[in-house]
């Protein structure tokens, strides 16, 4: 009967807390509403332009009024003489850069913290972040300069080790090469700030246990240091994912050339040409839809494995 | 990351709607505060108008009937959709919504020209804006494109005005005479039998490609402009390796290209192509060749003897060897630092790039024919005159027959015959640029043959007012008084030894220049192919100029044609028939 009564007592506590617990959270529910409704008009309203890809599109006729003609754009689209060449180009850049993407600034990160004063870390920090907020369009300027075969810097350093000068955006078997090292280059300062955020979570007794077990540095960071970053390790290589046909349009298009197409046109620099200079709306959506279908099989699929293998999950 | 980047695109959208938005609401305040007295009362006359001048021809303020300088009053509003550029200056605090048209339009004729909205015509910007204005249907008054796509467009939607009887009705003697003067220029801008729009004048002669030189280079070397392809080759690597420059450091160029090859107006390729025979101009000359077959100007034989010319130049370092990463930019530093001394470019090359050197060394490049192949008839690519802007006004505007009314008091204003005065206050400094009809009677084929009869008799009594000012210019900078680099600009051209002569006087009468078939009205397989065929073409000179296999050449033709090329020379045979 007591306990009846007190387990009665909880329940209408409880529920008033609830109550007031909602009450007291709703204005921050509140605040989420504009960009919830940001994400709304502009994410998912505007998807029903994904009809586009499906229609001979006349912007004059607008979305309601131009004619349906189902996969005819899909068609077109893969039929083009390169595509293949074009998405295995995408795909080998793209790939490349992922994989150098992840493993430069968990390196960079490592080696920066064992670095004992915070004055040459920061500063080494904020050295390495700074490509990332220059333009491509910038870079690629500085670029071509740095690795002109006749009188830039890299080649002057190459022929001084008696190597021949190597024409790093005019050569076919360079040009990709180029992109993934200068694209890992630009991005990998900005890593390795969010890796380097993950090491300062790690707690400070598993290292001072690990000395009294006699473990060396090396010993410390295989067992201490990159177990307790995985899970930092994994959620950006989920994320990378997305890019999995990304090859990088600004530092493409701003560096390649008809010399390189051969393996440097990828899907972007292809949906430009196509979509925006020829003003075909409708080949150039069905190419972008084609990018986000693959793209969102490859996220599913890695976070499907990243929950599998390491136990992780967003949601 | 796809997400993301498409996300924030949108909201980048969103920002310059709202600023477009924020615009349009300025442009409009503005209007308000200038015209709040006329507003209302033009808005209610404006729609009655037409019905008045018939009903009461005599009726106070009310312009005549077909009266091609009838004044409105009060005034009636004109919205324009402006292409800007950054040529473009104003002065003494000029806007687009006040300046010395929009005053001289109101004044004269009573058309308060307003803003529909300013959008950069040298990127997309123009472009996109004329778009979305078509897709939501909110075109302004009077707009003007070349993109003949987006003319069919708005003509099927019904946005397009009929001008065909305004422009007979209220056209001035000089408009009047330039639409049989130009009769491709007018076609072009009719659809269905009907005038939708006035046409830019086209004369595409002026075109046509020459070598120019650098004067001080032949003397240090003692050698001569060269009138043959083996000459040119000779003089590139004279100019490469024999030091032209006299520097005693080997830092010089032999002929300038850069990676686009033919699209761009000067270190380009077309000139040499066209020593053999080959008619290019950027991807778009389609002709008949002498057989009478529909071709494009790259199939053509004389392309892979040109290639085989340019891939052994390559080789020798003859051409610079990272010419397939510098674009035109990088050329014009290397002209503008004396290490290139020649190149093949359009005839205004003395107003750019030419003019770098000169400024910074006072070297001089002269203009040459381009060079003879043996077994090859010279031939150069010019685009079809039926092609350019268009000015169009809007089928829901009440009153058509102001755009042929603006055009009538510019070619008045702005003409060969104009005083100083008028010169420096409507034409001078790119000033004709704010005025929505601007006509640009192709000034070089018009006043090349006048400017040269003049030089010759060195008299230039008969000239129109503002050619005595260049005829003046010219000699000043032959004597050497005058030593600006407009001067020299326009002493390139129109100067006896200059290149209008060559053009007007070798080129044309020898028939040196075909004009591609392709009009605006182009085949959807070649609006559809023309970026992979495009790639295609560029791929292939690329690789063969870098030292691929000659008879790569014979694979770029088979792969051409396969890639909707073959479609497109059908599509183009039966659109425009032999004749």
């Amino acid at each position: 009967m007591n306990t009846k009564k007190i387990a009665n007592h909880k329940k209408t506590f409880a529920r008033q807390g609830k109550v007031d617990r909602a009450l007291r959270e709703l204005p921050l529910h509140l605040m989420l509403l504009p960009s919830l409704l940001l994400v709304l008009i502009y994410s998912y309203g505007s998807m029903a332009g994904v009809g586009i890809a499906f229609q001979n599109f006349v912007p004059t006729k607008g979305l309601f009024d131009s004619e349906w003609v189902g996969m005819a754009n899909f068609k077109t689209l893969f039929s083009l003489p390169d595509m293949w060449q074009v998405i295995s180009n995408t795909l080998f850049i793209s790939i490349s850069k992922m994989i150098g993407g992840v493993i430069a600034p968990v390196v960079f990160a490592l080696l920066l913290n064992e670095f004992r004063s915070s004055a040459i870390r920061r500063s080494l920090q904020t050295m390495v972040y700074l490509p990332n907020f220059l333009s491509w369009v910038i870079l690629a300027g500085i670029f071509i300069d740095l690795l002109s075969p006749s009188n830039g810097i890299v080649n002057a350093g190459l022929k001084a080790f008696g190597i021949e000068p190597i024409f790093f955006l005019g050569d076919k078997k360079w040009f990709p090469i180029t992109m993934i090292v200068t694209d890992i280059w630009k991005g990998f300062g900005f890593g390795s700030v969010i890796y380097l955020a993950a090491l300062t979570g790690i707690d400070p007794s598993l290292y001072e246990s690990a000395v009294i077990d006699g473990a060396n540095r090396w010993k410390q960071t295989l067992h201490i240091t990159l177990p307790g970053i995985t899970s930092t390790i994994i959620l950006m290589t989920v994320l990378s994912m997305a890019n999995v046909l990304n090859g990088g349009f600004d530092q493409i298009y701003n560096m390649y050339n008809p010399s390189v197409y051969a393996t440097g046109d990828i899907l972007d620099t292809m949906v430009y040409r196509l979509g925006i200079e020829q003003v075909q709306y409708s080949l150039a959506t069905a190419a972008g839809l084609f990018k986000s279908v693959v793209s969102l099989v490859f996220i599913l699929a890695s976070y499907y494995l990243a929950g599998k293998f390491a136990g992780y999950r967003i949601f | 990351m796809k997400q993301k980047r498409s996300s924030s695109l949108k909201r980048i959208v969103g920002l310059s709607l709202a600023f477009l938005l924020a615009a349009s609401l300025a442009a409009c305040a503005s209007n308000n505060g200038t015209n709040a007295s006329s507003d209302q009362s033009a808005a209610t006359d404006a729609s009655s108008s037409e019905s008045d001048t018939t009903t009461s021809d005599t009726s106070s303020g009310q312009p005549a009937d077909n009266d091609p300088y009838g004044k409105y009053d009060p005034p009636i509003n004109l919205s324009w959709g402006i292409n800007t550029s950054a040529v473009q200056q104003f002065k003494d605090g000029d806007t687009y919504e006040n300046n010395i048209w929009t005053r001289k339009y109101l004044e004269d004729l009573g058309i308060n020209v307003t803003v529909a909205f300013t959008a950069d015509g040298s990127t997309e910007a123009y472009r996109n804006q004329m778009n979305l204005a078509l897709a939501s249907g909110d075109l302004p008054d009077v707009f003007k494109t070349n993109d003949y796509v987006f003319i069919k467009q708005a003509y099927d939607a019904g946005y397009l005005a009929d001008l065909s009887q305004v422009y007979k009705d209220y056209a001035n003697d000089f408009m009047a005479m330039v639409q049989p003067k130009y009769p491709d220029s007018y076609d072009y801008a009719t659809i269905d039998g009907k005038l939708i729009g006035i046409p830019q004048l086209q004369d595409n002669s002026q075109f046509g490609i020459l070598l120019w030189i650098r004067d001080d280079w032949l003397a240090n070397l003692g050698k001569e402009a060269p009138k043959t392809v083996d000459e040119l080759v000779a003089l590139a690597r004279a100019f490469t390796f024999d030091d032209p420059d006299g520097n005693g450091v080997d830092d010089t160029f032999g002929l300038g290209i850069n990676k686009n090859l033919v699209t761009s107006n000067y270190c380009t390729l077309l000139g040499f192509i066209g020593s053999f025979g080959v008619p290019g101009f950027d991807h778009s000359i389609y002709y008949r060749n002498d057989a009478g077959e529909m071709t494009f100007s790259y199939l053509e034989p004389g392309m892979k003897d040109a290639l085989a010319v340019l891939q052994s130049m390559y080789a020798e370092g003859i051409i610079d060897r990272e010419f397939s990463v510098k674009d035109t930019a990088m050329l014009e530093q290397d002209i503008g630092s004396g290490k290139l001394g020649m190149a093949f470019g359009m005839q205004w090359g003395t107003w750019l790039p030419w003019n770098l050197a000169f400024q910074n060394e006072q070297a001089i490049a002269h203009p040459y024919p381009i060079p003879t192949q043996e077994g090859y008839t010279a031939r150069m690519g010019i685009q079809s005159n039926a092609f350019g802007d268009i000015t169009m006004v809007n089928a829901n505007y009440k009153n058509p027959e102001a755009l042929v009314k603006l055009y009538n008091v510019y070619s008045d204003t702005v003409n060969p015959d104009m005083d100083d005065e008028t010169y420096a206050i409507y034409d001078a400094d790119e000033q004709y640029r704010f005025s929505p009809a601007v006509i640009n009677e192709p000034q070089e084929p018009t006043y090349g043959p006048w400017l040269k009869e003049a030089q010759l008799k060195n008299d230039a009594s008969d000239l129109p007012r503002n050619l005595i000012t260049r005829f003046n210019t010219i000699k000043d900078f032959d004597a050497g008084s005058n030593t600006g680099s407009d001067a020299y600009g326009l002493w390139g051209q129109y100067s006896l030894g200059g290149s209008m002569p060559i053009i007007n006087d070798f080129y044309v009468p020898n028939n040196m220049l075909i004009q591609s078939v392709v009009g605006g009205v182009q085949p959807d397989s070649l609006v559809k192919n023309s970026s992979v065929l495009e790639k295609i073409t560029l791929q292939a000179f690329t690789e063969i100029i870098m030292g691929a296999d000659i008879d790569n050449f014979d694979k770029y033709v088979q792969d051409w044609l396969a890639a909707g090329g073959q479609q497109v020379l059908e599509d183009l045979d039966k659109q425009y028939p032999a004749e």
